[in-house]
């Protein structure tokens, strides 16, 4: 019975719309958010002109590389383009997502949930048949398939409800609830604010209300989008809500990304009309009349079980990777052991000043490091209070200082930390010597413990 | 074509009327909780209880108009005495002359670590690097400078020259270029050189003059854009301000008066008292470490240089008081503690931080500790609790 479920599922059919749709809104916000990137000079900035780069545990090897950097932004803004318009399809979303997933492991400084966003998901388009109709390779092939697998469509729309529903859940906490932190941090100086500015976000109770309102807007927004009842009235909160956010907060085109793919949710018949509108307006009215359609029966024996099994492991791991954080003991904003990766948009205010000692374990004498020596100021603020980011730099620095000719080297640091308003308090164990310390994926043990409770998710 | 926009929008108008009418409502209700609120948000601003845009705009009224451009305006006045005195001692050097000299570099210095605090970027673009490298570079470079007065061919507008000119530049040349006032005045007077002495001398008050009038002259066309720059953005002026303040504190208290002279950043474990501020005066560096802190807390507790007059209505905006508002007691209370316990490391110091460091230099050590602690309270807590981003550096957030 439930087989059968399963298989009337995946036999189920939808229009293709959807799919396009979501293909060009992707690719042509991928393209101007590349664009933007390298106009405003990050390139270089962020990726060029550092001595050093943070990188990921096991993707040592993803580097940048000089001023060829330059030609990976390139091919992601071209491949970018290609799926816009689909041409290649199968082979510029590959591409798109190598390319972009690169760049974002060259230096972790830089991560934020909606890169990594945009490289999952650029990952499952990899699957989906985003280009059977309305593309330049529909037009090259002179056909084109009006309708596709249901479950196609459904996994976009499930994984921005999983993104929403977990970005709901990991506000379910003391701190964002009952403290109303961090958006009072926030809040309470924007004066500049319209309305808002000057009164009421100074005032708790009204940004409590906020905090609250907020997580209840993400816990449930991918599910009244999902009903056709809701869908209207969800799709306008959508708006109102990320373009709130992207008055507030510097968070670039994630605001955006939201809006145009939260589209995924509509019907059919709007999508089939938004096309029509695209293809009125750049005049390509006669390109579907040269295309015979294909009847979808005869378009599926790509969808192998392999492909649907990548596609089931990558949500099993979707819904469970989040939950990592579970394995590790004191608290997570502290320790940020199972941080990433895990929807925890906008979620806590930290900052941190770490200094380091390098000493000779004979002599005793030591000195400190001057960390503008070595990294740039975004490098320095973001090494400041994230445990992984201090022993990578810790062993950096070791190395550094025994290449010049230094010996018996020790690296210990000062290390300070606030979280969420509380007074800053020493984080690091001072008398551990870092470089002897290893990275993996146990629990850091010369954390110092954290001494509060924020309970919750 | 315009078959298809009618089709979209007859079906999608709606939606879209809907949607202005959401955004339209929220305002305006929010707008009515507003004025609803008003009468509150007076009360509480008289009450001091609320963080308020007014109470922003009177802080950096302060900073720019009691404190900047008077300690400014003070320093140039001092440095013009300094440079017409100059000119009379080079007519006739006397002893006399060279005491006075003395005096006024002593109170030029003085004022210059209240002025240094205001010293930002953005006064600072005629100068032609930071006016800190054409005032307070140490320690000076004598071959430079000894280099400079033999030969007359030198320009101290470049990087070269930062450290053979400036006050301690004049504080080698009035206490450590003769061992004693009478060789310093026979090097005026009856050297071979002494025109060479003279012109070099002058050069060096001329442009401390120059530069120091051309930061003042910055400042005041500056002031108005800096007070009305008053949102909290990372180009707004509480962020501008706060990250000098922290600046100041971090750079040219902590590391140029005392962590580098006492060792902290040498590999060997050496230290370097001939790197101490003043270091030919001998008994001045301990007082402009004093008087640096001090303004640093002068600032937290809104002791401006010059009150305006209308006393009544600044006198109680301060860091210390915006930081209240923003219901931080707990962390102004710590910042108070950590200038007391400052305070007390510091006073025990040999008035030659070099002697001091010649001596037992763990006593330096000691009140860097303290400075430091600070410097963690003001970067980490004090940035956080104003929401200010320290050492901004464009990017994207999530």
């Amino acid at each position: 019975m439930e087989i059968n479920l399963y298989r009337n599922y995946l036999s189920k059919t939808t229009s293709i719309a959807g799919l396009v749709v979501f293909r060009i809104g992707f690719g042509v916000l991928m393209v101007l958010a590349l664009l933007r990137f390298i106009m405003k000079g990050w390139v270089r900035s962020l990726y060029i002109e550092p001595k050093f780069h943070f990188t990921y545990y096991g993707f040592e090897w993803v580097k940048p590389l000089g001023n060829y950097t330059y030609i990976i932004f390139i091919i992601a803004l071209l491949s970018a383009f290609c799926v816009a318009i689909g041409y290649k399809y199968y082979w510029s979303i590959f591409i798109f997502f190598c390319s972009f997933t690169y760049i974002e492991l060259m230096d972790k400084t830089t991560y934020l949930n909606h890169y990594y966003f945009v490289s999952i998901c650029s990952f499952l388009l990899c699957f989906l048949p985003c280009h059977w109709s309305y593309s330049v390779d529909a037009y090259h092939k002179g056909f084109s398939v009006d309708r596709i697998p249901k479950w196609c469509i459904d996994s976009l729309k499930l994984l921005f409800t999983i993104v929403y529903f977990y970005a709901g859940l990991v506000k379910i906490n003391s701190d964002w609830l009952l403290r109303g932190v961090p958006l009072s941090i926030w809040l309470a100086t924007k004066y500049d604010f319209p309305v808002l500015g000057n009164g009421l976000f100074q005032n708790q109770s009204f940004v409590l209300l906020m905090s609250w309102m907020g997580m209840l807007y993400d816990l449930s927004i991918a599910f009244l989008l999902w009903n056709s009842k809701t869908r209207t009235i969800a799709y306008m909160l959508v708006v109102v809500f990320h373009l709130m956010t992207a008055l507030l907060f510097p968070i670039g085109i994630f605001p955006y990304v939201m809006i145009i793919g939260a589209l995924v949710f509509f019907d059919a018949i709007f999508h089939l009309q938004l096309i029509a509108l695209l293809k009125s307006v750049f005049n390509l009215s006669r390109w579907k009349s040269r295309s015979k359609k294909l009847d979808i029966q005869s378009r599926l024996i790509p969808f192998s079980f392999f492909k649907k099994g990548i596609i089931l492991l990558f949500f099993i791991f979707q819904l469970l990777f989040p939950f990592r954080y579970l394995f590790y003991p004191d608290e997570l904003f502290w320790t940020e052991e199972g941080f990433r990766f895990s929807w925890r948009v906008m979620l806590i205010e930290k900052a941190g000043e770490t200094t380091f000692r390098v000493t000779d374990s004979v002599s005793k004498n030591y000195f400190l490091v001057q960390n503008k020596d070595f990294l740039t100021p975004f490098q320095e603020k973001q090494m400041g209070f994230q445990p992984d980011f201090i022993l990578q730099y810790a062993h950096f620095l070791g190395d550094h200082f025994k290449s010049q000719g230094h010996q018996n080297i020790q690296v210990f640091t000062d290390s300070f930390v606030a979280l969420n308003g509380r007074l800053s308090k020493r984080f690091i164990d001072p008398r551990v010597d870092l470089y002897t310390e290893k990275e993996s994926f146990r629990h850091k043990t010369w954390i110092l413990p954290f001494d509060d409770e924020i309970t919750g998710f | 074509m315009r078959g298809a926009f009618l089709t979209f929008f007859h079906n999608y108008l709606r939606i879209g009327l809907f949607v202005a009418c959401l955004c339209t409502m929220f305002l305006v209700s929010c707008g009515d909780d507003d004025s609803q609120d008003k009468t509150t948000s007076v009360q509480d601003q008289q009450e001091n209880t609320q963080a308020n845009e007014a109470y922003l705009k009177l802080l950096l009224q302060q900073w720019s108009t009691a404190s900047a451009i008077p300690a400014f305006e003070d320093l140039v006045t001092q440095l013009t005495l300094l440079d017409n005195t100059t000119a009379t001692f080079c007519e006739s050097p006397t002893q006399e002359g060279l005491e006075d000299l003395q005096q006024l570099l002593w109170q030029a210095q003085q004022i210059w670590q209240v002025a240094s605090v205001y010293n930002i970027e953005q006064v600072n673009t005629s100068v032609v690097g930071d006016l800190r490298y054409y005032t307070n570079v140490y320690p000076v470079d004598i071959s430079d400078i000894n280099s400079a007065i033999s030969t007359l061919s030198y320009d101290l507008d470049t990087a070269n020259y930062h450290d053979a000119q400036g006050f301690n530049a004049l504080d080698y040349i009035f206490y450590g270029i003769g061992a004693t006032r009478q060789e310093t005045l026979a090097l005026f007077t009856t050297d071979s050189l002494a025109s060479n002495y003279k012109t070099y001398l002058k050069a060096l008050t001329k442009q401390l003059l120059y530069k120091s009038n051309l930061v003042l002259t910055q400042w005041k066309a500056y002031q108005d854009t800096f007070i009305n720059a008053n949102d909290t953005t990372a180009t707004g002026s509480l962020a501008i301000f706060i990250n000098r303040y922290i600046l100041n504190l971090e750079q040219n208290i902590r590391n140029y008066k005392v962590r580098i002279p006492a060792g902290v950043f040498s590999s060997t474990g050496e230290t370097y008292p001939d790197k101490v501020e003043n270091f030919y005066k001998k008994d001045g560096s301990r007082d402009l470490l004093k008087k640096a802190l001090t303004e640093v807390k002068n600032i937290f507790n809104g002791i401006y240089y010059k009150n305006p007059e209308d006393q009544d209505a600044f006198k109680s905006v301060s860091l210390k008081g915006y930081l209240q508002q923003l219901g931080k007691e707990d962390l102004v209370q710590n910042i108070e503690q950590q200038f007391d316990n400052i305070n007390e490391k510091v006073a025990v110091l040999d008035k030659d931080l070099a002697t001091q460091i010649n001596t037992d230099h763990l006593k330096l050590l000691a009140a860097h500790d303290e400075i430091q602690k600070l410097v963690v309270r003001f970067k980490v807590d004090m940035a956080q609790a104003l929401n200010v981003i320290i050492s901004y550096q464009d990017s994207d957030g999530d």
